[in-house]
C-alpha cells in the first residue's frame, strides 16, 4: 500500500466572494460555505471567519479540526464511509491544503454537558504556545445550535454521561464533523490543475528484517472506522489508513486530550515511525486497541488480545498513545504489563494530571511501565491575556467569564496542549 | 503460544452411579448431569441418552456438539468468557476426551425459524456415512424448552429472521450451549489423575522464511469470541484459541454447514496447517472474517479489509471456510477477487447447492476462483431407512416424517455432513 501526500501549502485564507486556490492562498466564498454546512434540523446560524497566526484572536467552543484534503488518484474517497462507499483507504494519492485547518466551533447541544467541552485557541500571545493549531491559518465555522423542536422526544435530549451527551447532542456532533469533512474536502478541489509545492510518500517497504519491528497501538473510545463503529476487538491498521482519514471520533472530549481529526491526518507519531522505518526500526503498522468499558473483565480481554497480536505479527516494541482521561488510564498500563512480562518493549505518551507537586499525575500504574513521555501537566494553571477579538461565542463554558478579557484556566482547555499523539509543544521531566 | 493436548479417548459411555473414567469407557451419572444443567428459566425437562457407532439410533433436533475438555495448565479456563473470565487462553495442557461429544437436542425455541433448524445423525450405516459424527460415542442431553411465561415481553418472542431467530429463542440457545459447556466440563474432569494416551504439541515455532506464508480465513456470523459478540473488523486469532474453545456461534444454521463448537476445537484445516507448518508451508495464524450483513457495501468492506490485513502480514496464500447459504456466498468470493488481484493464492472450500445436474451449484461467482474443494452437494435427496431407536423428538421439522421409519431427506439435514473445514466424508469431482 502507497500513498503520495501532495501538498499544496496555504498561507493566507481571504474571505471572498469565489471559492479558489492560487499560491499559497485559499479564497473562501462564505456563502459557498454556508450552504454546505447548513443543516436546518440542528443549526439556526452559521458564520464564517478567517484566522492567521499572530492575529489577536482567540477562538472558543471548538469541536474539531480538520485539514482540507481529496483523492487525486486511487481507490475511494478521503473519509471513505462518510463522504463516499467504505473502499479501502491508504492507497494511490492524496492532496492535502497543508498549513490551513478548517476549525468548527459551537455551543454545546441539548444533554451535552459542559464540564469537559470547552476548548481554546489564542493565535497570538503566550497562549499560542501550547497549541499547534496557532500555527495554521484557520478557516472557522461558528454554528449556533438551534433548540431541539417538539419533534425531538425528550429522552434524546437527557445526558447519557458527562463523556457521550445525549442521543441528540450525538447526533449533532456527527452532524457538524460530517458537514465540516464534506467541507474539507470540497476546499481541497480547488488544487485541481496546480502542481504540488512538494510530495511525500508513505510506504512499508521491505526491510532490513533484523531491525526492530515497532507497532504503534492507538487506543480508540467509540470512534468511527470507515464510518462504521468497530467491535471491541483490537484490529491492525495500515498507517496509510489513518492518513486518508479511516477514523474519526464522534464526541468531544477534554480539550487538550482532544484526538482531532487533523491530527489523525498528520499524525506525528505515524510520520515518525515512518522516518524512522528502514533506518533504525522496522515500522509493522498500527494497532486500535478500543477502550474496554468500566469493567476490568473487557479490560483484561482487550489487553490479552491485543498483546496476542502483537506476538503473533513478532512485535519487539510498541509506542502507546491513550485518550487521557479517569478509567481509561487502566487499559493502556494492563497493555504496558502484558507486553513487558513477554518481552516486547512499551513506551508510553501520558499526559499528566497533577494538581499538586504531590501528587503523581496517574490515575493507574503498572510496574512495568518504565517509559513514558510526558505531554504536559494538564492541571496546570496558566494566565492568558486578553485578546482583541474572540471568535466562537462570547464567554467561557462553566465560568461564563468574558472571552476577550484575561483568563486563568488550566491547560485542560486548550486544545490539543496535552494529546497524545505526540503533536503538543508540552513535557515534562523527572527531578 | 504453546498448547499440549493430551489425549483420552473414549469408546464407550455407560450411564451409571459413579462418574469415573478407566480404559476408554466413561461412566456418568445422569442424575448429577441434569442437575448440574438444569436451567429453571429455560428448560422444561432434561433427559440423558447414550449413543454409540452401530447403534440402529437416529438423533434429531441437534442443536450443538462439544467434546469434553478441560484446562490441566496454562492460563485460563476452557471456553472462557462462557464458563469463566475472558482471559487469554491457547497455552499450556489441555486434556481432551477424544472419541466422544456432549450433544445438545433441542425442540426449537418460541420465534425461532424451523425450516433449517432439522439437524440429524445416524449412528448406522447407511446414513452414517455421511455425518462426521456417526462415528463418535455421544452422551445426548434431550432439552424440552419451557414455553415462555408472560414475564417474556411479546416483541422478544417474534422471529428477527429465519437465522436469528427472536431475541427469545437467542438467550434460549445462550443458555443452551452454556449448559453443554457445563457438562463437558465437569466430565472432563474425570480424566483427573488418569495418564494420556498421547499428547500433541501446538506452537507456531519459528521456520525456514522461504515457506509459503499461509493464513486461513474464517467466515463468521454472530460468533461469540471470548463470550462477546464481536464487531464487522476482520480479527486474528492465533489458532490454539480455537483448541480451547474462545468462539461459539449461539444460534443454528442448517445442519450440513452448521459450524458446531467441535468443528471449532477439532478443525481439520487447523490440524492439517500445523502438521505442514515449517514443511512445506508457515502457518501465520486464523483470520476470523465476519460477514457483512446484507448489503454489498459492508462485505466489500469486511473484504477489503481482511485483504489489508492478509497484505500486512504479507501472506502469500489463504485457505477460506465459509458458513454456507444465500448472501454469505458472495463474501468468499469478494475476497478471493481481492486475494488473487493482490497475488494472495486462495483456496476455497465450498458445499455445492445444486438441485439438477445444470444448476451450478454456486450463488455468487468471481472468476479469480480458480482452487475450490467441494464439500458436497447439501441439496442432493437420500433416504434414510428405518431404525430402532430415535433420540431427540418423534417428527422431522417441516415435513413431519416419522424418524424411526424410512423416509426421504436431504443432505442439508445431516449434521456436519458438508461443513467446510473439511471434516466431512462428501465431495464432488468435475468431469
Amino acid at each position: 500500500m502507497k500513498l503520495e501526500i501532495a501538498s499544496y501549502p496555504v498561507k493566507r485564507i481571504v474571505l471572498d466572494d469565489e471559492t479558489r486556490y492560487s499560491d499559497g492562498e485559499l479564497r473562501v466564498n462564505p456563502e459557498d460555505v454556508r450552504s454546505r454546512m447548513a443543516d436546518l434540523r440542528f443549526f439556526e446560524d452559521i458564520s464564517v471567519h478567517a484566522t492567521h497566526p499572530g492575529d489577536s484572536t482567540r477562538v472558543i467552543h471548538i469541536v474539531d479540526v480538520v485539514e482540507p484534503r481529496c483523492k487525486q488518484s486511487g481507490p475511494g474517497c478521503v473519509f471513505p464511509g462518510v463522504l463516499g462507499p467504505p473502499v479501502q483507504a491508504g492507497s494511490g494519492r492524496t492532496a492535502s491544503l497543508e498549513g490551513m485547518a478548517v476549525v468548527s466551533a459551537s455551543m454545546p447541544a441539548a444533554g451535552e454537558s459542559q464540564y469537559w467541552r470547552e476548548a481554546i485557541l489564542d493565535m497570538s500571545g503566550p497562549g499560542a504556545r501550547y497549541s499547534h493549531f496557532s500555527q495554521t491559518a484557520n478557516l472557522v465555522v461558528e454554528l449556533s445550535p438551534r433548540e431541539p423542536g417538539p419533534e425531538t422526544p425528550l429522552e434524546d435530549i437527557e445526558t447519557l454521561n458527562t463523556l457521550r451527551g445525549s442521543v441528540y447532542s450525538q447526533r449533532m456532533n456527527e452532524a457538524i464533523r460530517r458537514a465540516q469533512i464534506a467541507l474539507a474536502a470540497h476546499l481541497a478541489e480547488t488544487v485541481k490543475g496546480f502542481p504540488p509545492a512538494s510530495t511525500s510518500t508513505y510506504e512499508l517497504t521491505d526491510v532490513d528484517p533484523s531491525l526492530p519491528k515497532v507497532v504503534y497501538t492507538c487506543q480508540v473510545v467509540r470512534e468511527l472506522l470507515y464510518g462504521i463503529a468497530p467491535g471491541w476487538q483490537p484490529t491492525l491498521l495500515h498507517p496509510n489508513e489513518l492518513l486518508d482519514g479511516a477514523l474519526f471520533r464522534l464526541f468531544n472530549y477534554v480539550a487538550s486530550s482532544r484526538s482531532t481529526i487533523y491530527d489523525q491526518q498528520n499524525h506525528p507519531l505515524v510520520r515518525e515511525l515512518y522516518q524512522r522505518h528502514g533506518k533504525d526500526l522496522n515500522f509493522l503498522g498500527v494497532l486500535l486497541v478500543p477502550a474496554g468499558n468500566e469493567n476490568l473483565r473487557e479490560k483484561e480481554l482487550a489487553a490479552a488480545y491485543a498483546t496476542k497480536i502483537l506476538r503473533m505479527i513478532g512485535a519487539e516494541g510498541i509506542v502507546v498513545s491513550w485518550m487521557g482521561g479517569g478509567h481509561l488510564a487502566i487499559d493502556p498500563m494492563l497493555l504496558i504489563r502484558n507486553c513487558e512480562t513477554v518481552g516486547i518493549s512499551a513506551t508510553l505518551l501520558s499526559p499528566e494530571m497533577a494538581r499538586s507537586h504531590d501528587e503523581s499525575g496517574f490515575v493507574f500504574f503498572a510496574s512495568e511501565a518504565e517509559a513514558i513521555v510526558s505531554t504536559g501537566n494538564f492541571e496546570e494553571e496558566i494566565v492568558l491575556p486578553g485578546v482583541e477579538s474572540v471568535i466562537g461565542g462570547t464567554s467561557l463554558l462553566m465560568t461564563g467569564e468574558d472571552a476577550q478579557d484575561e483568563l486563568r484556566i488550566r491547560i485542560g482547555q486548550i486544545l490539543g496542549a496535552t494529546q497524545t499523539v505526540g503533536v503538543g509543544k508540552l513535557s515534562g521531566t523527572a527531578y | 503460544m504453546k498448547l499440549e493436548l493430551a489425549k483420552f479417548p473414549v469408546e464407550r459411555i455407560t450411564l451409571g452411579n459413579t462418574p469415573r473414567y478407566a480404559d476408554g469407557e466413561l461412566y456418568v451419572d445422569p442424575e448429577e448431569v441434569r442437575s448440574r444443567m438444569f436451567n429453571e428459566a429455560y428448560f422444561e425437562e432434561v433427559r440423558v441418552h447414550v449413543a454409540h457407532p452401530g447403534d440402529s439410533t437416529r438423533i434429531i433436533h441437534i442443536v450443538d456438539v462439544v467434546e469434553p475438555r478441560y484446562k490441566v495448565a496454562g492460563s485460563g479456563h476452557i471456553f472462557p468468557g462462557v464458563l469463566g473470565p475472558p482471559m487469554q487462553v491457547g497455552n499450556g495442557r489441555t486434556a481432551r476426551m477424544s472419541g466422544m461429544t456432549v450433544m445438545t437436542t433441542s425442540t426449537p425455541a418460541a420465534g425461532e425459524g424451523y425450516y433449517w433448524r432439522e439437524a440429524i445423525v445416524d449412528m448406522s450405516a447407511p446414513g452414517a456415512l455421511y455425518s462426521p459424527f456417526s462415528g463418535k460415542a455421544h452422551l445426548v442431553l434431550e432439552i424440552t424448552p419451557r414455553v415462555p411465561g408472560p414475564e417474556v415481553p411479546a416483541e422478544d418472542l417474534e422471529m428477527i429472521n429465519t437465522i436469528r431467530g427472536s431475541a427469545y429463542s437467542q438467550r434460549l440457545n445462550i443458555a443452551l450451549r452454556k449448559a453443554q459447556l457445563e457438562v463437558a466440563a465437569y466430565i472432563s474432569a474425570t480424566v483427573s489423575g488418569c495418564d494420556p494416551t498421547s499428547v500433541e504439541t501446538y506452537a507456531l515455532t519459528k521456520v525456514d522464511s522461504t515457506l509459503p506464508r499461509i493464513v486461513y480465513c474464517c467466515q463468521v456470523m454472530g460468533e461469540f469470541v471470548y463470550g462477546e459478540a464481536i464487531g464487522w473488523q476482520p480479527t486474528l486469532l492465533h489458532p490454539n484459541e480455537l483448541m480451547d474453545g474462545a468462539i461459539y456461534r449461539p444460534f443454528n444454521t442448517p445442519g450440513s454447514v452448521r459450524t458446531t463448537i467441535y468443528h471449532h476445537q477439532n478443525n481439520p484445516l487447523i490440524n492439517d496447517l500445523y502438521r505442514r507448518h515449517g514443511k512445506d508451508l508457515h502457518f501465520l495464524g486464523v483470520l476470523l472474517v465476519p460477514a457483512g450483513p446484507e448489503k454489498l457495501t459492508e462485505k466489500e468492506l469486511g473484504t477489503g479489509y481482511a485483504t489489508k490485513l492478509l497484505q500486512m502480514l504479507k501472506a502469500d496464500g489463504v485457505v477460506i471456510s465459509w458458513m454456507g447459504g444465500g448472501h454469505l456466498a458472495v463474501d468468499p468470493m469478494l475476497l478471493i477477487r481481492n486475494c488473487e488481484r493482490a497475488g494472495i493464492s486462495a483456496t476455497l472450500l465450498s458445499p455445492e447447492m445444486a438441485r439438477t445436474t445444470d444448476d451450478t451449484g454456486f450463488v455468487y461467482f468471481a472468476a479469480e476462483a480458480e482452487a475450490i474443494t467441494s464439500t458436497g452437494n447439501y441439496e442432493e435427496e437420500i433416504v434414510l431407512p428405518p431404525v430402532d431407536r430415535v433420540i431427540g423428538g418423534d417428527s422431522i421439522f417441516v415435513t413431519g416424517d416419522d424418524p424411526s421409519k424410512s423416509f426421504t431427506t436431504r443432505v442439508t439435514q445431516i449434521l456436519g455432513s458438508t461443513q467446510t473445514f473439511g471434516m466431512g466424508h462428501l465431495t464432488g469431482t468435475a468431469y
